[in-house]
C-alpha cells in the first residue's frame, strides 16, 4: 500500500478543475505546489523526490504528482543519479552541468559541502563533530567533492584541513550569460501557452520574479536563475 | 476473489464473508436511511485495517460529516485526519466529473495497487453534470472501471421518486455498471412506524442473501444488520445429491462433461440450487450431450 493517496487526489481534482493547459497563461503553474516545486528545483537542480517534498512541505506523493505534470508540460526532466531519481528543470543547466549538481544537491554530499563553504578549514574530525557523523560517512561523502575539484584538503602538521575551492564561484560568474537565456527561454514557454504575457517584474542576478496568469487574475512567480549561487549563499 | 469486512455488523455474513476487494459498490437510499453512515462505516473499518481512506463529499461539507461521525461514536476520526490516513474532499458534481475527465488515468497509472478505501457520496451529482444518458454511461463506467484499480469503491446514490422504484436512470446506469449494488429502504407500518430494510440487489463474483433483511441505525455502532432468514448457507446437501444423481446417470453422458461437473460441484453449495429442479437439471443435461 502507498501512503498519500488522499493527498494527491484532493490536488488531482483541484487540477482537473483548472482550465486544459494551452488556452491560458502559465497554467500549469497557477497551482501553488507546482510553483514551489519549480522554484525548488531552480534554485536546487537535481534534487530528490524527498528533498523536493520536504523542502516544498508536501507529501513526496503529492510531490511526485506534480512532478509528473511538470515533466509532461516540459518544464522538468527526470534523470538518475545512481538508484535515485533526480529533477531538473528543462533549460536551465546542461546534462553535463547536471552530472556536478548530483554531487552539491546529493543529501550527504550536499550537506558536507556547505559545511565546508560556511566552516573552512575543519579537519576530518571537526567535520564528524559538526555534523554529528562518523569520520567514515564524512571520508566517503568527501571523496566525490574532491574528485568534483570543489573541495581541496591541506596538510596543517599531522591534520588535514578541507577548504572550498574557487570552482563554484567562478562557475556562478560563468553562469550568468546562461541565467539570462533561462529566464529568456521560460518567459517564451510561458507565452507560447497563451493568454496575456508573462511580464519580468524583478530580476537579480540569482533569481527572476515573473508575473504570470490570465488578465483577471495574474500571480507572481520567483525562480532561480544560478544554481551555483544557491550553493555559496546557503 | 479476495473478501475485505465491509465495517457494517450483519453484512458481512450476507455478502459470504464481505465486499469483494477492488469491488465497486454502490448504496441506494432516500433521504436518512443511512447511506452515509455506512459509507463512513466502511471507510473506518479500513482504517482499523492499515488501509488509507477517501471519502469525496458531493454534498454535505466535510464538519458536517465529521460532525456526524463522532456524533455516531467515532471519536478516533480526527486523529485519522491529522495523520493524514482519512482524506476528505469536497466536490460539486462538476468539479468531480472534469477529474474523471481529464485527470483520473494518469491519476490511476499513479497509484494503481494503493489499496484503499474511497467513498464517493453522493455520485448523484456526477450523474446530473450530464444530462445526455449515453455520456452518464460512459462517466460512470469509466470511473468505475477506472478507481477500482486503486482501491474498493463505496458510492451512494440518491434514490428520488417512489420508494423502491429504482427504475430512474440515476440510478439504473450506477446499478447495472457497479459490481454489488445495495439498497436501503424504508417502510412504513400501518401503525405508524418505520421499519428499516436492507437488501442486496447484486453482487457479482459472489453468493449473496436475496432476501430482505431488517437494520437498524444505533448511536456509537452506526448501521446494523439482522442477518437471520439469510438465503445464504453453508450446507452442501443438494450438490452432493447431484452429485450422486450424475453417478447415476454416467452412462447417459459423456465421461469429460460427467468428471468437469463433479469438480464443480465441490464448491458449489445449496444456496446455488435455490431455484433449480435436480431431475430437471439433469434430464436437460442428457438431452445436451444426446447425439456427441
Amino acid at each position: 500500500m502507498t501512503e498519500g493517496i488522499g493527498k494527491a487526489l484532493a490536488s488531482a481534482i483541484k487540477d482537473g478543475n483548472e482550465p486544459v493547459s494551452g488556452k491560458h497563461t502559465g497554467l500549469i503553474f497557477q497551482n501553488q505546489h507546482r510553483r514551489d516545486i519549480f522554484t525548488s528545483l531552480t534554485l536546487n537542480p537535481c534534487a530528490g523526490l524527498s528533498d523536493i517534498a520536504s523542502r516544498c512541505r508536501i507529501s513526496p506523493n503529492t510531490a511526485e504528482w506534480h512532478l509528473g505534470v511538470l515533466i509532461n508540460a516540459g518544464y522538468v526532466v527526470k534523470s538518475t543519479a545512481g538508484r535515485r531519481r533526480v529533477f531538473f528543470p528543462e533549460g536551465l543547466i546542461t546534462h553535463e552541468q547536471a552530472a556536478l549538481f548530483r554531487v552539491i544537491n546529493n543529501p550527504s554530499s550536499g550537506l558536507l559541502l556547505r559545511t565546508v563553504i560556511n566552516k573552512p578549514g575543519l579537519s576530518q574530525t571537526e567535520l564528524a563533530e559538526e555534523l554529528g557523523k562518523t569520520r567514515q560517512w564524512i571520508a566517503g561523502a568527501m571523496t566525490e567533492l574532491v574528485a568534483l575539484g570543489a573541495v581541496s584538503i591541506l596538510s596543517d602538521g599531522s591534520l588535514q584541513r578541507h577548504y572550498p575551492t574557487r570552482l563554484l564561484p567562478e562557475k556562478a560568474e560563468d553562469f550568468y550569460r546562461q541565467s539570462k537565456d533561462f529566464a529568456d527561454y521560460l518567459v517564451r514557454k510561458l507565452s507560447a501557452e497563451g493568454g496575456k504575457n508573462p511580464l519580468v517584474v524583478k530580476r537579480n542576478p540569482g533569481r527572476v520574479v515573473i508575473e504570470i496568469g490570465p488578465a483577471t487574475g495574474r500571480f507572481s512567480f520567483e525562480v532561480g536563475v544560478n544554481p551555483y549561487l544557491t550553493c555559496l549563499s546557503c | 476473489m479476495n473478501k475485505i469486512k465491509s465495517g457494517i455488523y450483519g453484512l458481512n455474513s450476507l455478502l459470504d464473508g464481505g465486499l469483494n476487494e477492488n469491488s465497486a459498490t454502490v448504496v441506494i437510499g432516500c433521504s436518512g436511511a443511512g447511506k452515509t453512515t455506512l459509507a463512513t462505516q466502511f471507510i473506518r473499518r479500513g482504517l482499523e485495517m492499515g488501509q488509507e481512506g477517501i471519502f469525496v463529499s458531493l454534498d454535505e461539507n466535510k464538519e458536517q460529516i465529521i460532525k456526524e461521525a463522532i456524533q455516531m461514536g467515532w471519536k478516533k476520526i480526527v486523529d485519522y485526519i491529522d495523520e493524514e490516513k482519512l482524506v476528505f474532499i469536497d466536490a460539486s458534481g462538476h468539479e468531480f466529473s472534469a477529474f474523471i475527465k481529464r485527470e483520473l488515468p494518469s491519476f490511476v497509472a499513479d497509484w494503481k495497487g494503493a489499496n484503499a478505501r474511497i467513498s464517493i457520496d453522493p455520485l448523484t451529482p456526477v450523474m446530473w453534470s450530464t444530462s445526455d444518458r449515453y455520456e452518464q454511461r460512459e462517466l460512470i463506467g469509466f470511473m468505475l472501471k477506472e478507481t477500482r484499480k486503486v482501491g474498493t469503491v463505496l458510492a451512494t446514490l440518491e434514490e428520488h421518486g417512489t420508494s423502491g422504484d429504482l427504475s430512474g436512470n440515476e440510478t439504473v446506469i450506477p446499478m447495472y455498471l457497479a459490481d454489488c449494488v445495495i439498497h436501503l429502504k424504508s417502510i412504513h407500518t400501518p401503525e405508524g412506524g418505520l421499519q428499516r430494510r436492507l437488501k442486496i440487489m447484486k453482487c457479482r463474483s459472489s453468493r449473496h442473501s436475496k432476501m430482505e433483511h431488517q437494520y437498524s441505525i444505533v448511536k456509537g455502532l452506526g448501521l446494523v444488520v439482522n442477518p437471520e432468514n439469510s438465503s445464504l448457507t453453508p450446507s452442501r446437501e443438494v450438490p452432493d445429491r447431484f452429485k450422486q444423481i450424475l453417478h447415476e446417470k454416467k452412462g447417459s453422458v459423456p465421461a469429460r462433461v460427467i468428471a468437469r461437473l463433479t469438480e464443480v460441484l465441490e464448491d458449489l453449495r445449496d444456496d446455488d440450487f435455490s431455484e433449480i429442479n435436480l431431475e430437471t437439471l439433469m434430464r436437460e443435461i442428457i438431452a445436451e450431450y444426446e447425439n456427441d
